[in-house]
Order: structure tokens, then C-alpha cells, then sequence
């Protein structure tokens, strides 16, 4: 749950994770609202590379930020480095800038690579980031076919179609 | 036929786009869409942001309010 401990910082993650050249693809709702969603989400959901280089500057980006478990007892001890990323594959996270779900595949889309490949350049608080394209989103949210993720699929198809006549400024 | 106003814009959109009007009767609010397509990928980003940021205040306030803290 959110709290004045741990507000979205949207803009000084990205920078954070640019410094660190990190390789990502925003996904999710955030990836939503960069394409003109006006719904709201409160974690941002990464794709994220997972090779050995990619796992280190990630743990070097976000470690600073005291990352843990979402939702985990407390105490449960959580360790957040490399060998903890290797051994699985999808994390929600809370930390010191806001909740952060790290994703090593997207439903409908795929690993890092298939997101990439599905994905577009914005550039977002002056930082260059690749987010996942509007078609690749809607197919994710579909093979997701959670409640809340059908629920989203009209808005999207509509952003969609206005996008294709040329209504957005990017 | 003239599109002047916000309505009549609507409605005309509507007409040519079965997509959009689907999603309007979904209860999309296609107004909200289109005033986001005018904004920079950064200031969508930044809104979110703020609404955030206005549901935290909100929800402490019912905290506060419950006396929970």
C-alpha cells in the first residue's frame, strides 16, 4: 500500500535507472499512461534484461533504494542482489521511490528481447526510455485476461484508434 | 456539417469510428483521452504522478480521521 514513505518518483527512477544503463522496457500501467491512459497505477512494471551485466547494474540502480518483498511478512529476509534476480523471475518490489514489479516476461509479449522488439523510444523527464508499443500492450493485457486487465482493454483500443488517426502529440 | 463545439466533434468522431464508440459506451471518457494525446509523453507521466501523490493525501486523511494514525 502506498504511503508518504514511499510516493511514486517516476522521474527519479527513470534517471537513476538511465545512469546505470540499465536495459528495460516499461510495461503495465505506466506504459499505459505514457500512451495517453487516464487511468491510474500506482507501480511501475519493468521488463527487464537478464544477463549476468543487466542483473548487476539493476541491483546497483535500485539497491540504494531498499528494496523489498511487497506484501511479505516482516522480517522475511530478502536480499536483494544478483544471485536473488538469477534465481527467479518476476518480483514485486517496494521501495524508498514507489512500488516496482520487475518482470522477466510479459504475457502475450514475452522475455526482455520480444519486448524490445515490441516496444517504442519516449523520452520521459528528459530521459530516453523504451516503452512497450500500444499493440503489444493490448495483447499482453489480453493473454493476462485478469479482470482488471480486460477492463483496460477499451480505453487502449480506443488510444489505439486515435493514435492511428493522429490525435497524440507523440 | 460544422464541428464546432466538443459535442459535435464527439459525436462526429463517434459516428466514423465504431472503435471509439464502443469504448464510449464501455464508459470510456474519450474527452480525457484526447486532452492526454495533446500532452507531452513527460507531462501523462507527471499527472499520474500527481494523482498519486493526491491518493496518499486522501487516504491518510481517512486515517487520520479513524484515528489509525
Amino acid at each position: 500500500m502506498l504511503d508518504s514513505a514511499n510516493v511514486a518518483r517516476f522521474d527519479a527512477l527513470f534517471t537513476r535507472l538511465a545512469e546505470h544503463t540499465v536495459e528495460y522496457v516499461i510495461v503495465g500501467g505506466v506504459a499505459a499512461t505514457v500512451h495517453g491512459s487516464a487511468y491510474a497505477t500506482d507501480d511501475l512494471d519493468l521488463c527487464y534484461e537478464r544477463n549476468h551485466q543487466n542483473l548487476s547494474r539493476l541491483v546497483e540502480a535500485l539497491a540504494p533504494l531498499h528494496p523489498v518483498l511487497r506484501g511479505a511478512p516482516a522480517g522475511l529476509p530478502f536480499v536483494f542482489d544478483v544471485p536473488t534476480l538469477k534465481a527467479g523471475l518476476n518480483f514485486t518490489l517496494s521501495t524508498d521511490w514507489g512500488d516496482i514489479d520487475l518482470l522477466g516476461e510479459v504475457a502475450g509479449v514475452g522475455a526482455y528481447g520480444q519486448a524490445r522488439e515490441a516496444s517504442e523510444e519516449f523520452e520521459i523527464f528528459g530521459v530516453s526510455c523504451r516503452v512497450l508499443c500500444l499493440e503489444a500492450l493490448i495483447a499482453s493485457k489480453r493473454a493476462a485476461g485478469r479482470g482488471k486487465d480486460l477492463k483496460a482493454l477499451p480505453e487502449l483500443e480506443a488510444l489505439l484508434e486515435l493514435h492511428r488517426r493522429g490525435d497524440s502529440k507523440q | 456539417m460544422g464541428v464546432g463545439t466538443v459535442p459535435e466533434y464527439l459525436e462526429d468522431l463517434m459516428r466514423r469510428s465504431p472503435i471509439l464508440a464502443r469504448a464510449a459506451g464501455d464508459g470510456v471518457d474519450i474527452t480525457l483521452l484526447i486532452e492526454r494525446l495533446s500532452w507531452t509523453p513527460t507531462e501523462r507521466v507527471r499527472r499520474l504522478q500527481q494523482v498519486l501523490a493526491l491518493f496518499i493525501e486522501m487516504r491518510r486523511a481517512g486515517q487520520r480521521k479513524r484515528g489509525e494514525i
